[in-house]
């Protein structure tokens, strides 16, 4: 009731000062009314029995003074006077305190760090004016033959998801002038292009883009609808903020200037408002280009031709991610509902008779896809870019929230046993007349007095955390510079300090709750705990037990995974090899003539035995972005397959050791139209390798040309391309015969070495410098870093869960080695005694042995299927291991047996070695 | 932190400390009053042996509000100005009660001692 009345009294002074301070005026003008009515009457004259009134006051303002005083005072001070009186008994608690607080500053600081990430990276919504009316359409189902992202990935950064989110260019025109539901109906892709000799990132917006974000112009003005007149024109770009500052120096004469985007000269319009990202986390665009721009014509290579955007024409190229924004009082269901007919409508009636060739059910099944408007608030959260900081930052959550977990239960344990201790303090403050409220106050103070230094402690650590968390797979790309949140250390502190309060109190509640004659003649009898807060404790230790028990069976088939990963044979001889990429250079895409020229170059440096090269970095999992959708054999009923393509040097088979299983390579001048696939796409036809060879395939290509007629003319052995795990069919084709052909992309080169290659590393980047001083080269490394990068995420995985297993084993012997520590310091008169009537110390050590028996086997059990849970959530992430893996369990129930019996060895021993008649004299 | 005047005064005498809360709200337990009807109360009760002034009145007035034993009623004074009187709530009933009858135990008690000595 009085601490009702006083959490009121404070809530009013500190947000409702004024109202005390009127009901003050009141009181007082009151008073002198009254008073100096009552002078008047006496025969004072008004102006004399006011002044009279006044004086008598003695003092309005020091009145008020003492009222304020009073009513600030009360709560505060006692506050404050339980907190000193914590701090003073906790420090002369040293180990205890730095324990607690350490382990309390730890789980906070790690939480803090994976909460800002996770803000930043998962959660924050884009720095736009009402994100949340923002939706992105997407448009999952099958797609038109032909309509891919392309399968070469550095033809197009992969920035933005998967084909489900792409739309042709004549359906974003359609879709546009039809919509009602959105204020504007925005489209925008990505592109890389060659900046001095640097790979940028540019975007493709349409006129709509800037208005339906609601973005104002730092500098100029934006594009707008008068940009989007007449497709194949451009003639406007608009400078993202940072880009403008960087290159130009925030320079307000550059409008007006020309920059040229590969090879296109353009009037720099204005600049994005700062802060603008566009709409994936981590893209930091140089610029904003027209939609409507067409570069200067490339002789593309035919693999090539179908996915070259931007194209206005093709409704089998879907290129663009579409964005609009909700009028207002308009939901995503009603404007799902307004945008399907028509979307419907344009698939079957304009979309669909393109679809000639296609089975009857593919066709219906097309003609059915639905349109989904996804929450844009935080832009592209498909991107591909976001997936492996998003896989991650789940895992870490798990994990740091079980830290957390962790550290509150070992805290819990520890200040039940402070609670324990004091007791009899407690019951001698009770058994004089402290109310149950002053005592929950003064045991509160404690775990507060604990927290709020761990609180400070945890900023430093949560930075330290964040700062590692660069080694994190995903990180760096989706957050180059993320920073502590306020927010996010404002959930994770005040999750900590509430957790140590409930923590805090559940001692009190048993306490508060005994009477203080029995608490006392508890503390007569040298501090027996009640069986419920033995069996809190024992519960604490068991639990500690199970998920140390979790952690490290966890631990054991990570491990196991990883181990099984990087035993995995790539399929190719990467030894002495070092790789690097040859952005497109001079703005345009690379040239078939560039290629002999490196080659010729990097052929001629001394202690190298062989140069290939290939479209596909190998062995890179994020450029597994593109693929063919549909590959067909003629003559075959098989289904049609999705099929990786690369485009290679002929010799590139022979000098990564790859077996050639039928047919031919490659040879030095080829068609163009001949092609060699691998065993897996040999067996998904049910074909022998040398039966595929001389049979044609059936490829998507270009709108309004005819499929390419495609001849296989060998097979090789499979070989991982992207992801270790993973065997895709592939299909390769020759690049190099004609001179003079591009591929829209990037180059990835290979140099095999007859020395250490970390040697090689600086002479190829010299080599090239002296060939071309414009040419850019990126990714620069050894084969054998690209595949310890390559499984990062499992290494990661494995490594963060053999640390939090330590951690939490470490934590479970304190934990058991505290309880029984402690019981046996609390039954050390019983020991004694039967030590005296002559019980062997087989038997005493016994006791406790059974005690740590029963909690390490139910321990284990609660573990083992907390393990299996969390093995089965992480299916995605194992490799050649079940979740329930018996080598995993049991190595692990081996290493909890070992800590548990190392825990309890001390107390054991200190049991059979107590003196009985030490203990009996103390009776 | 308060500062107690002495004891000057032949008539006059400082209000034993922790009775001042005793004695307010047995003032308002008869009928609700402001905070000026409260102090000429008390020293009319006690013949001018007790006189409180403002800066002590209030703080306790505003402390035992705070403690949920008063509530304030706001009521229009003679000349139409909002006066806010002072009455006892349920819980302030209690107290009262309890503090009743560890103050006769007290007086009784000291009364022995000082009769028996």
């Amino acid at each position: 009731m009085t601490l009702y009345y006083r959490i009121r009294s404070l809530v009013r002074w500190l947000f409702r000062r004024d109202e005390i301070e009127r009901a003050l005026d009141a009181d007082l003008e009151d008073s002198i009314e009254r008073s100096a009515a009552e002078k008047m009457r006496a025969g004072m004259s008004e102006k004399e029995a006011r002044r009279a009134a006044r004086i008598e006051l003695g003092g309005v303002e020091q009145t008020k003074d003492r009222v304020r005083e009073t009513l600030a005072l009360g709560p505060i001070e006692k506050l404050v006077s339980d907190l000193s009186y914590a701090f003073r008994t906790l420090s002369r608690q040293k180990t205890f305190t730095t324990v607690t607080v350490l382990t309390l500053a730890l789980g906070m600081g790690v939480n803090v760090a994976i909460l800002s990430l996770t803000e930043q990276v998962l959660l924050r919504p884009l720095p736009v004016p009402e994100p949340d009316r923002l939706v992105s359409l997407t448009s999952p189902g099958p797609v038109m033959v032909g309509m891919a992202s392309s399968p070469y990935p550095s033809a197009r950064p992969s920035l933005s998801g998967g084909p489900d989110t792409v739309f042709s260019y004549p359906m974003f025109r359609d879709l546009e002038r039809a919509q009602t539901p959105f204020t504007g109906l925005a489209a925008h892709t990505f592109f890389q292009y060659s900046d001095k000799a640097r790979l940028a990132t540019g975007v493709f917006v349409s006129g709509s883009y800037f208005s339906v974000l609601g973005l104002q112009p730092a500098l100029g003005r934006l594009l707008g609808p008068q940009d989007d007149a007449v497709d194949g024109e451009a003639e406007s770009i608009v400078l993202s903020h940072a880009y403008w500052q960087s290159e130009f120096g925030g320079d307000p004469a550059v409008v007006g200037r020309t920059l040229l985007v590969k090879n296109v000269p353009l009037t720099i319009v204005g600049v994005a408002p700062p802060g603008f990202n566009v709409m994936a986390v981590s893209a930091r665009p140089s610029v904003f280009v027209q939609i409507t721009i067409l570069f200067p014509d490339e002789k593309l290579h035919p693999f090539v031709q179908p996915v070259l955007v931007p194209n206005h024409d093709a409704r089998n190229n879907s290129w663009v991610h579409l964005l609009g924004r909700l009028k207002q009082a308009v939901t995503r269901e009603q404007a799902a509902a307004a945008m399907n007919p028509l979307y419907r409508a344009i698939l079957s009636e304009v979309e669909a008779p393109m679809l000639a060739a296609a089975y009857e059910p593919q066709r219906e099944a097309f003609r059915t896809r639905t349109l989904v408007l996804e929450p844009g608030a935080r832009g592209q959260t498909r991107s591909e870019i976001l997936s492996p900081a998003r896989n991650s930052l789940e895992l870490l959550l798990a994990v740091s929230g079980a830290v957390l977990l962790l550290c509150c239960a070992n805290v819990a344990g520890l200040l039940q046993l402070r609670a324990t201790a004091r007791s009899g303090e407690l019951a001698v403050r009770a058994s004089l007349g402290a109310t149950r409220m002053r005592l929950a106050s003064l045991l509160l103070a404690e775990p507060l007095a604990l927290a709020v230094p761990a609180a400070l402690l945890s900023l430093p650590i949560a930075w330290l955390a964040l700062r590692g968390a660069r080694i994190v797979p995903g990180i760096p790309a989706a957050a180059p510079d993320a920073t502590l949140s306020g927010a996010a250390a404002l959930v994770a502190i005040s999750v900590a300090l509430v957790t140590a309060l409930i923590v805090g109190l559940l001692p009190v509640r048993d306490l508060t709750r005994t009477k203080p004659g029995s608490a006392l003649q508890t503390y007569g009898a040298r501090h027996t705990t009640t069986k419920k807060v033995a069996r809190f404790r024992t519960a604490l230790a068991t639990a500690h037990v199970a998920l140390s028990m979790a952690l490290l069976a966890v631990m054991g088939i990570f491990t196991q995974s990883l181990a099984n990963i990087a035993r995995l044979d790539p399929g190719v001889n990467i030894d002495s090899v070092i790789m690097f990429q040859v952005p497109p250079p001079n703005g345009l895409s690379t040239h078939g003539d560039d290629i002999p020229r490196l080659t010729e170059a990097l052929e001629t440096m001394p202690g190298v035995s062989g140069v290939t090269w290939s479209m596909r970095p190998l062995l890179s999992p994020d450029a597994s972005g593109g693929r063919f959708p549909q590959l067909t054999l003629e003559g075959s009923d098989a289904e049609a397959v999705r099929t990786s393509a690369d485009i290679v040097s002929p010799n590139f088979f022979q000098t990564f050791g790859v077996e050639l299983l039928a047919g031919r390579e490659f040879m030095g001048t080829e068609r163009l139209e001949h092609v060699i696939v691998n065993r897996r796409l040999t067996e998904h036809f049910g074909l022998s390798p040398a039966e595929i060879v001389g049979r044609n395939v059936r490829l998507p290509a270009a709108a309004g040309s005819r499929p390419l007629p495609v001849q296989i003319v060998g097979v090789v052995e499979d070989m991982t391309y992207g992801k270790v795990t993973n065997i895709e069919p592939q299909m390769f084709n020759v690049g190099a015969a004609e001179a003079g052909l591009s591929y829209g992309g990037a180059t990835t080169f290979y140099v095999r070495a007859t020395r250490p290659p970390d040697d090689l590393l600086n002479a190829v980047r010299e080599t090239i410098a002296r060939l071309d001083t414009t040419m850019a080269i990126t990714n620069l490394r050894t084969m054998e870093q690209q595949i310890r990068e390559n499984i990062a995420p499992e290494r990661f995985v494995a490594g963060a869960s053999t640390a939090f297993a330590v951690l939490a084993t470490v934590l479970a012997g304190l934990g058991l080695y505290g309880v029984l520590a402690y019981s046996v310091a609390q039954r050390s008169r019983e020991i004694g005694l039967r030590v005296a009537l002559g019980a062997p110390l087989t038997r005493i050590r016994g006791m406790v042995l059974r005690q740590v028996t029963r909690m390490a086997v139910i321990g284990v059990v609660f573990g083992v299927v907390a393990a299996w849970f969390v093995g089965r959530a992480a299916r995605s992430l194992l490799f050649g291991v079940e979740a329930a893996d018996p080598l995993a369990i049991v190595a692990a129930a081996a290493v909890v047996a070992a800590v548990t019996l190392g825990a309890a060895y001390l107390p054991a021993r200190r049991a059979s070695r107590v003196d009985p008649m030490s203990v009996l004299r103390d009776e | 932190m308060t500062r107690q005047p002495k004891d000057s005064d032949a008539g006059k005498l400082n209000i034993p400390q922790g009775t001042l809360d005793l004695l307010i709200m047995t003032i308002v337990r008869r009928e609700p009053l402001h905070g000026y009807g409260i102090a000429q109360r008390l020293t009319a009760l006690t013949r001018g042996t007790f006189q409180i002034n403002p800066g002590s009145l209030f703080p306790a007035l505003y402390a035992l509000e705070r403690d949920g034993k008063l509530r304030v009623e706001e009521r229009p004074s003679e000349n139409n100005r909002p006066a806010r009187y002072y009455a006892l709530t349920a819980f302030g009933r209690k107290e009262l009660e309890q503090a009743e009858k560890r103050w006769e135990r007290v007086t009784a008690a000291i009364t022995a001692v000082l009769q028996g000595a």
